[in-house]
């Protein structure tokens, strides 16, 4: 991994900052790619290794693109049951009740409750027409989403217009059933 | 509903609201994680890698110090491993997944990595089992070989075949089930994340350059260190030939020092002293160095006896009760009427074990030398003899201690004493004391050593002051051949003994062969008779051969104990017999 000096403060300075702009893109990564119960394991991988890639970022990538990767390929290398032996000293994380059951006041019921379906939709796609469903569902452009996965623009054309066909109907089918 | 209905949705969902982050606990947490982790890498390169290298450096430097050319094979083997293991850890680390990568990149690099690992297990045979079996192999063979016991020779190979056998599969099926467990389940899902990334299928040619890559290194490694291994290995041109054996010889019994003095004639015709007065030091033996000579102190007890018996203060066959008849009642009655003679002969029935109170009282060392043995030896006389005396040869140091404590009793003198004022100034054996040589934690003179779980241990210790008289004598190997001529020349002993003294402590009890500290041998490179003895505090061995028929003798000395001291002792003495008596 190519690396250049950086100070640890710098590092740190660096991870704060990313995590304040782009705590709500990595969570709902995460809650696209793992089930309820693992995503707080998830979350502290992809945290790590963001951490540990500071140092190779350099000012050429763009921020949310780097993020992206980091955060996509360790979703998709994660396994569950690996990190059981990890011991947990302090849970730094505090996740309220998934949005699938939240209850709500009634005029926003509709909108969360779509929001919960289109995360349950998203985890029962293959691994990656979910991320590009999370990057399109984002409003990431063609391009944005081919620089994030390494696949051509054209290609990602092709996935997207299946994946809204997908996504529709498993809604719809959803919908029909209240 | 459409697209861009769930878009808007999904762009207003507040996520993070709902989620309280700890930043601090947080930065706490990963830096943690990632020196666990950086931990346990580090961890896994030492165990491995460095037993490697551990092995390598454990058996190349046993292989340079005995000249076993198996070690070194063995040795080069663990080289070889260990290096394959660091060139291939080091070109992977290179192309190691990078998380930032994007998606299909990271994949790529992924299955290569996975590919590797599961190449390197599947070949775990060729690369990592065989090499290290055959090398052991060879050096069991070897060993076998050199066993005469046909019997015990196929048993050796057989247990080495089974063990190695055994432990070589178990190894093989432990890779292999992680192979199938873990390495292909994961291969299998990144080949089918590749396939939804649309990506062809591309042959992993890079991954057999990385291989060819590994094997040229590790050769080219290996040879570097092969060649260094023969450089060191090849020996220094030869200054003196019989020095250079002598070197040979210490060298394959792994000792830290040998030496050797020879007699021919009536005077010292050669000396040689070779290795390193303390292991792991690099102060070096000389021809004047001091060496503790163990039970060969008891033919000089019998030749101090025997000058008081010419002197009248005893006779041969004076018995135990004469010497201490303040012990009758205390000392078991059958040893009332050992003689002095029996007791120089080890046929008095003196068991030989020590009471084991009485041993260790004798090691706590309390009071003078002489009060030590006085109590010593009233404890193994309150005892029953072994045998009953003089019917039986039982080799006892605790006979020898009673010889002392009588001559202490007869003469109100500390054995110590005598022993310096009657026999070494007399003789000039100026270098003879008593105790290890040299002074505490100095290497001014050799230290004892003893072999204790594949290490050498140098050590300043003796045997108790209680049984001196049987062995706690140290002087240097010219002192020692000193004493040897006053026996070997009858007719040259200043009037210090009177030649049939001297004969009477080379005669053995008729039908035995132990005389008086001497053991008697008839050898053909002597031409006939031979005394002998050798000596060991189990730190130090000496052995000393005595002909008088060719007015020959040789001692060997070496400055640690066990059979390769007593072999080494025994080649050299035979390398110089060779030497001096060439017919």
């Amino acid at each position: 991994m190519p690396q250049h000096s950086m100070s640890a403060h710098e590092q740190e300075a660096i991870f704060r900052r990313w995590l304040d702009a782009h705590l709500g893109l990595l969570l709902k990564i995460i809650r696209g790619c793992a089930a309820p119960q693992d995503q707080d394991d998830l979350f502290q991988d992809v945290l790590l290794q963001l951490w540990s890639s500071i140092p190779a970022f350099r000012g050429d990538a763009k921020e949310t693109t780097w993020i992206y990767r980091v955060a996509f390929n360790t979703a998709l290398a994660w396994r569950r049951g690996e990190q059981r032996r990890r011991v947990k000293h302090e849970t730094f994380l505090k996740m309220e009740v998934s949005p699938e059951s939240q209850p709500s006041h009634a005029d926003t019921l509709s909108a969360q409750e779509m929001v919960a379906q289109l995360y349950t939709a998203i985890r029962g796609l293959p691994k990656l027409e979910a991320s590009l469903a999370l990057m399109h569902l984002d409003g990431l452009s063609y391009q944005q989403m081919a620089e994030v996965l390494g696949i051509s623009e054209n290609y990602v054309g092709v996935k997207l217009n299946r994946i809204r066909q997908q996504l529709a109907e498993k809604l719809k089918g959803a919908s029909d059933e209240l | 509903m459409n697209f861009d209905d769930f878009q808007k949705a999904w762009q207003a969902q507040d996520t993070a609201a709902k989620v309280t982050i700890n930043a601090d606990t947080l930065l706490k947490e990963i830096r943690r994680n990632q020196q666990s982790l950086r931990r346990t890498l580090f961890w896994r390169d030492v165990r491995e890698v460095g037993m490697a290298f551990v092995l390598t450096w454990y058996f190349i430097q046993r292989g340079l110090r005995t000249e076993a050319w198996t070690d070194c094979v063995v040795g080069l083997t663990c080289f070889a491993v260990g290096a394959f293991m660091v060139v291939d850890r080091l070109l992977q680390r290179r192309k190691q997944p990078v998380a930032s990568d994007s998606l299909a990149a990271w994949i790529e690099s992924s299955l290569l990595q996975v590919n590797h690992q599961i190449w390197l297990l599947k070949n775990v045979f060729w690369w990592y089992l065989l090499p290290l079996s055959a090398a052991l192999g060879v050096s069991v063979a070897v060993s076998c070989w050199h066993v005469r016991d046909r019997a015990a020779q196929l048993t050796g190979w057989c247990i080495y075949v089974v063990i190695c056998g055994l432990l070589d599969w178990f190894l093989y099926w432990l890779n292999q089930t992680a192979v199938k467990k873990s390495l292909e389940p994961r291969k299998r899902e990144l080949e089918a994340l590749r396939a939804e990334t649309g990506f062809p299928v591309q042959p992993s040619e890079t991954k057999n350059n990385t291989m060819k890559i590994t094997l040229i290194l590790t050769v080219l490694m290996l040879a570097v260190l092969a060649l260094g291994v023969i450089i060191a290995a090849v020996p220094a041109p030869a200054n003196a030939a019989p020095d250079q054996s002598l070197e040979t010889i210490r060298k394959q019994h792994d000792l830290p020092a040998l030496a050797v003095v020879v007699v021919k004639n009536g005077q010292i015709c050669d000396r040689q002293a070779v290795g390193v007065r303390k292991s792991g030091d690099t102060a070096l033996v000389t021809t004047n160095d001091l060496f503790h000579i163990g039970s060969c102190t008891k033919s000089m007890t019998a030749t101090l006896t025997a000058m008081l018996i010419e002197e009248g203060k005893l006779r041969w066959d004076t018995t135990l009760l004469e010497i201490f008849p303040e012990l009758r009642g205390k000392m078991d009655p059958r040893y009332e009427a050992v003689t002095v003679e029996q007791l120089l002969h080890h046929r008095g029935g003196v068991p030989g074990e020590p009471p084991a109170g009485a041993w260790k009282k004798a090691w706590q060392e309390i009071g003078t030398p002489m009060q030590q043995r006085r109590e010593f030896i009233e404890a193994v006389l309150s005892q029953p003899p072994e045998a009953a005396p003089g019917t039986k040869m039982i080799y006892s140091n605790q006979g020898y201690a009673i010889v002392g404590a009588m001559l202490e009793k007869i003469t109100g003198q500390p054995f110590e004493t005598l022993m310096t004022e009657k026999l070494f100034k007399p003789l000039h054996l100026d270098t003879a004391g008593f105790g290890p040589p040299g002074t505490t934690d100095n290497t001014d003179q050799p230290w004892g050593h003893v072999h204790k779980l594949l290490m050498t241990i140098p050590l300043q210790l003796d045997n108790p002051p209680a049984i001196a008289p049987a062995g706690r004598v140290h002087c240097s190997l010219d002192d020692l051949a000193r004493f040897v001529m006053f026996h070997l020349h009858a007719n040259a002993t200043n009037g210090l003994l009177r030649p049939e003294t001297l004969a009477r402590l080379h005669t053995p009890t008729a039908g035995g062969d132990y005389a008086c500290g001497w053991v008697v041998l008839q050898r053909g490179w002597a031409g006939g008779t031979t005394w002998m003895h050798n000596g060991s505090n189990t730190m130090w061995y000496i052995v000393m051969w005595l002909a008088p028929g060719k007015d020959f003798a040789v001692i060997a000395a070496t400055n640690i104990a066990g059979p390769e001291a007593e072999q080494g002792c025994d080649d050299a003495c035979v390398a110089m017999i060779h030497h001096w008596l060439p017919e």
